[in-house]
């Protein structure tokens, strides 16, 4: 007789395959036609690398692209050091007041609608580029390192919690001063927390459409919003061969992201 | 196998380090006066007076919460008191962080540096001292704890008793004035444990350092130390030589806590005791009295013997090296003789006598 | 005595005065960086829905509470007869029932989906968690586009339809609300199966044999025992599926068209074409009040939970 096994539940299986093909197979599709040689959507006209050249080729899309690599490297810098100093100021120590303050505004961003953050970014940032006249990617930059602070943030203060606070007490006991112990044993084993941190805060600022959109002055598309503007009735094959690069550099990030992770914790 | 001191690092950074010989010139190794320490509205250390002679192996030896590991905090520098103060080799080092204080801390989770080889964690301190054998100096100590095959692993790749011996060495490695070793052995297994209390007596005896050793373990406690002091609640109740707080527990709570203890009270008039199944010879002035006796000290006799208080047997349990019987006296106190393997105490509900020997009970103070 | 005490040595109970202040300065920064490009101009939008609105675009500095009129009520621009703005109404109707929807479709699938995740072998666990968080972080943009290709007419899914013979001509299910919610559950799916699993994995399976063992049908251990003991997962998820859901702007743009707008494509017209700041200023305000109504209720029900 069949064993009784109380964790399987009827469907349960079926349900839960047929989800993960059907997250999947809309973007497999997207892969595959990025490479269909026929400039109509529908129609596969065999493999061709044509559109990857088309939009490599296409000066919009390569400012668009430096303008999103750029934006997202600065943001996750700044993002990442901001979010790695409060991580420290607010862990590792007792309760103080005010804590939940600090931590409730640091992950506001993450409560906080995306269209609403937008516009009202829209309202201010419009207010200061006239009073002071800059329209440069700064006003981008300052977006997006405010909502990629929580994703920083997050991994480092999880990673910082998860670490032994006997270790600086035994750092301290071996005649380190306290900042000896946070340069030889906290930040050493914060490194993948903060590796982690600075590569969310890189995928987000990447994927960016509605803040960027709202706030962008003219000329200064990156991926995301250029992509929004080409689309008509159906995607095109540029912005297909686009998606799948930017898919590719997501992967790879998350991947590593992935890898940092899942080393050892210290105990 | 070194130089018993390597002070002069430590003095150059303007410790409270001192040669050896001040040591030796009667005042402790570690003193608290007075030390207090307060966590909110929890009091978890009232008020410790303790002195630490120089080369002692000293345990703090009490339940978890008594605030053995308080104490041990405020000497390593990781907690300030409260009130009081901590002398270190007879400076006052109370305002002194951790990293001034001549002493070495074995942590109980061992809190060995994840990201650092072996090698690494244990030239740690040698470094941060700014020393100039590190090398040299981290290889004796890998040597002394057998662990010189082992210098470029990760503290991860090492077995819980590996980990410890490396603990070990690091704490050793700067050659503190004193020691301090948190439960070091209390995640270890039995066998482990046995063979590790061997090593660090032998590593005492060898290094001459003083060892300020915590536990919860009684076993361990009469094993290992010079000196033992019990903690209960927040304060010390007995310091004194394992064979000391075995055989003459100040109070009831140190004679329950260090081995079996049977605890009888009674009334005292005139240097007899008044205790329930029998009166006894007691030295003890009139009035309510609480004597302990050790099982091994109790023997059966026929009941009705002279001298003997009379008892009922309740339950025999064989413990293969010995046997133990539990008795029930008159108002219900129950007390329990060890008896050789071999007694037979009889069926439940027998009556006895208990015998021993006057001098074999203990007045208790509280 | 205190300063000798490294911040690392307390991490249980108050932190010190010395360790507070440094806790405070090491958050300035980003508290900083928040106040100035996300919390400050907040403030601003709750200003600018008591504006008038400005003749061509922007706002007139003078109190006005037409905003908030406008968001309800319409005034007729020739009798100035005034009557319920039933356009409105739609789409804040619309916004709620697909949020609502968008939820529950994702905990019906993403429920089996956890649990099957969670009862794998531990090394397989990970490539299936693998295969729903790298979708999870992909550009949920390109991820509307992949999911508009499958589900347009002569798309994916209507071409294997009508290859099957279920049809005979493409069903039309872009520029729907349907179309809007397949998206949405779609994009947030991940959002629901990863806290559900977190919640399922650390269930005591024991515990349903416990139940089967106490004479409960399958059907009854996964209503009595398994559902109460997830529900903090239950919450999370349905947290971060709602919230997003509702301010949804990207997927119903794509893929409702320019007709089937959400509060998030209504305020963005406020500020593009139809040119009412104030307007837009206010319903930003009443989406916030909502999803953090929505947030506190759903953590309550989550905090009563462990309470017990």
């Amino acid at each position: 007789m069949r064993r009784f096994d109380p964790t399987a539940l009827p469907g349960f299986a079926f349900v839960a395959v047929v989800a993960v093909l059907a997250l999947w197979a809309p973007i497999v599709t997207m892969v595959v036609y990025s490479f269909n040689a026929s400039d109509s959507v529908a129609v596969w006209g065999g493999f061709s690398l044509e559109w990857y050249a088309v939009a490599a080729g296409n000066e919009a899309v390569q400012g668009a692209a430096i303008r999103s690599l750029w934006i997202a490297f600065c943001a996750s810098a700044i993002a990442t050091t901001v979010a790695t100093m409060a991580a420290l100021g607010t862990t590792r120590r007792g309760r103080f007041r005010g804590d939940r303050a600090i931590y409730a505004m640091v992950n506001q961003p993450l409560m906080v609608p995306e269209i609403v953050t937008a516009v009202a970014l829209l309202i201010v940032f419009a207010s200061l580029k006239v009073l002071t006249g800059y329209t440069g990617l700064g006003w981008l930059i300052l977006a997006h390192s405010a909502f990629c602070v929580p994703f920083a943030y997050l991994p480092i203060r999880a990673r910082l919690e998860g670490m032994d606070t006997t270790l600086e007490g035994a750092a301290a006991d071996l005649y380190a001063t306290p900042w000896q112990a946070f340069r030889r044993v906290t930040l050493p084993l914060l490194v993948p927390g903060i590796a982690a941190g600075a590569m969310l805060a890189f995928v987000i600022s990447l994927d960016d459409v509605i803040i960027t959109e709202f706030v962008k002055s003219a000329g200064q598309d990156t991926l995301p919003t250029y992509m929004l503007g080409q689309l008509r009735r159906a995607v095109t094959p540029e912005v297909n061969a686009i998606s799948t690069a930017l898919l590719v550099l997501t992967m790879a990030l998350l991947t590593a992201f992935f890898a940092m992770t899942r080393t050892r914790k210290p105990t | 196998m070194w130089g018993r001191r390597h002070v002069a690092t430590l003095a150059k950074r303007g410790t409270a380090a001192q040669p050896s010989s001040m040591t030796g010139d009667g005042s402790p190794a570690v003193e608290a006066r007075g030390a207090r320490k307060a966590f909110g509205g929890f009091v978890a250390l009232q008020g410790v007076d303790l002195a630490i002679a120089a080369g002692e192996f000293f345990t703090l030896l009490g339940p978890s919460g008594c605030g053995k590991t308080t104490l041990l905090r405020l000497i390593a520098g990781f907690e300030g008191p409260t009130e009081g103060s901590i002398h270190i080799a007879g400076q006052d080092v109370t305002a002194d962080p951790p990293h001034r204080r001549p002493v070495n801390t074995v942590f109980q989770s061992y809190a060995l540096f994840p990201h650092l080889s072996v090698f690494d964690n244990v030239a740690f301190g040698l470094r941060m001292l700014g020393r100039g054998d590190v090398d040299a100096r981290t290889a004796a100590m890998l040597d002394l704890v057998a662990l010189s095959d082992f210098a470029q692993r990760k503290p991860a790749q090492l077995s819980g008793g590996q980990q410890q011996r490396v603990a070990l060495a690091r704490a050793l490695a700067p050659d503190p004035q004193v020691l301090l070793l948190d439960e070091p052995l209390s995640a270890l297994d039995l066998k482990l444990r046995r063979q590790m209390q061997r090593e660090l007596k032998r590593l005492q005896g060898e290094t001459g350092i003083t060892f300020v050793f915590v536990t919860h373990d009684q076993e361990e406690a009469l094993t290992m130390s010079d000196r033992i002091a019990v903690m209960e609640a927040g304060r010390i109740l007995q310091v004194g030589t394992p064979r000391a707080v075995y055989d003459e527990p100040a109070t009831r709570f140190v004679a329950g806590f260090i081995g079996e203890s049977n605890v009888l009270a009674g009334s005292v008039r005139d240097g007899i005791a008044d205790l329930p199944g029998g009166r006894v010879p007691v030295a003890a002035p009139d009035g309510p009295v609480q004597v302990a006796i050790r099982p091994e000290r109790v023997r059966l006799v026929a009941s009705g013997t002279d001298g003997a208080l009379g008892a009922t047997l309740a339950q025999a349990v064989y413990h293969g090296t010995d046997l133990t019987a539990h008795l029930v006296l008159p108002d219900g106190t129950e007390v329990a003789a060890r008896l050789p393997a071999d007694a037979e105490p009889g069926a439940p509900g027998s009556a006895h006598g208990l015998a021993f020997d006057p001098g074999d009970l203990r007045v208790l103070a509280d | 005595m205190a300063g000798g005490v490294p911040a690392a040595a307390a991490p249980q109970g108050r932190a010190t005065p010395a360790q507070a202040r440094a806790g405070w300065w090491l958050s300035a920064p980003a508290l900083v960086l928040l106040a100035v490009g996300a919390t400050g101009p907040l403030i601003v939008i709750v200003i600018y829905a008591f504006l008038a609105k400005g003749s061509y675009s922007g706002v007139e500095w003078e109190l006005s509470f037409d905003a908030w009129f406008q968001v309800l009520f319409q005034r007729d621009i020739f009798d100035d007869t005034v009557s319920f703005a039933d356009a409105h109404l739609a789409i804040f109707w619309r916004s709620v029932k697909l949020s609502v929807l968008t939820t529950a479709l994702a905990f019906a699938v993403g429920l089996p989906t956890a649990w099957f995740i969670a009862t794998r072998p531990a090394a397989q666990r990970t490539w299936w968690l693998f295969a729903i968080t790298i979708p999870f972080w992909t550009n949920l943009l390109i991820r509307t586009f992949a999911i508009m290709e499958v589900i347009r007419n002569g798309g994916l899914m209507n071409s294997a339809l009508i290859a099957l013979g279920v049809i005979e001509t493409p069903i039309q299910i872009l520029y729907t609300d349907t179309a809007v919610l397949i998206g949405m559950v779609y994009v947030y799916l991940p959002l629901m199966v990863l806290p559900l699993y977190a919640a399922v994995e650390r269930f005591d399976m024991t515990l349903l044999e416990a139940a089967h063992d106490l004479y409960a049908s399958r059907l009854q251990a996964l209503r009595r025992v398994v559902l109460p003991v997830i529900r903090p997962g239950i919450v999370a998820g349905s947290i971060l599926v709602f919230v997003p859901s509702l301010g949804a702007y990207v997927t119903p743009r794509i893929l409702g068209g320019g007709k089937n707008m959400m509060i998030g494509n209504f305020i963005e017209l406020q500020f593009g074409q139809g040119r009412n700041w104030p307007l837009g200023a206010a319903l930003s305000l009443i989406l916030l009040v909502i999803v953090l109504t929505a947030l506190l209720t759903l953590t309550r029900l989550t905090e009563r939970n462990d309470g017990r």
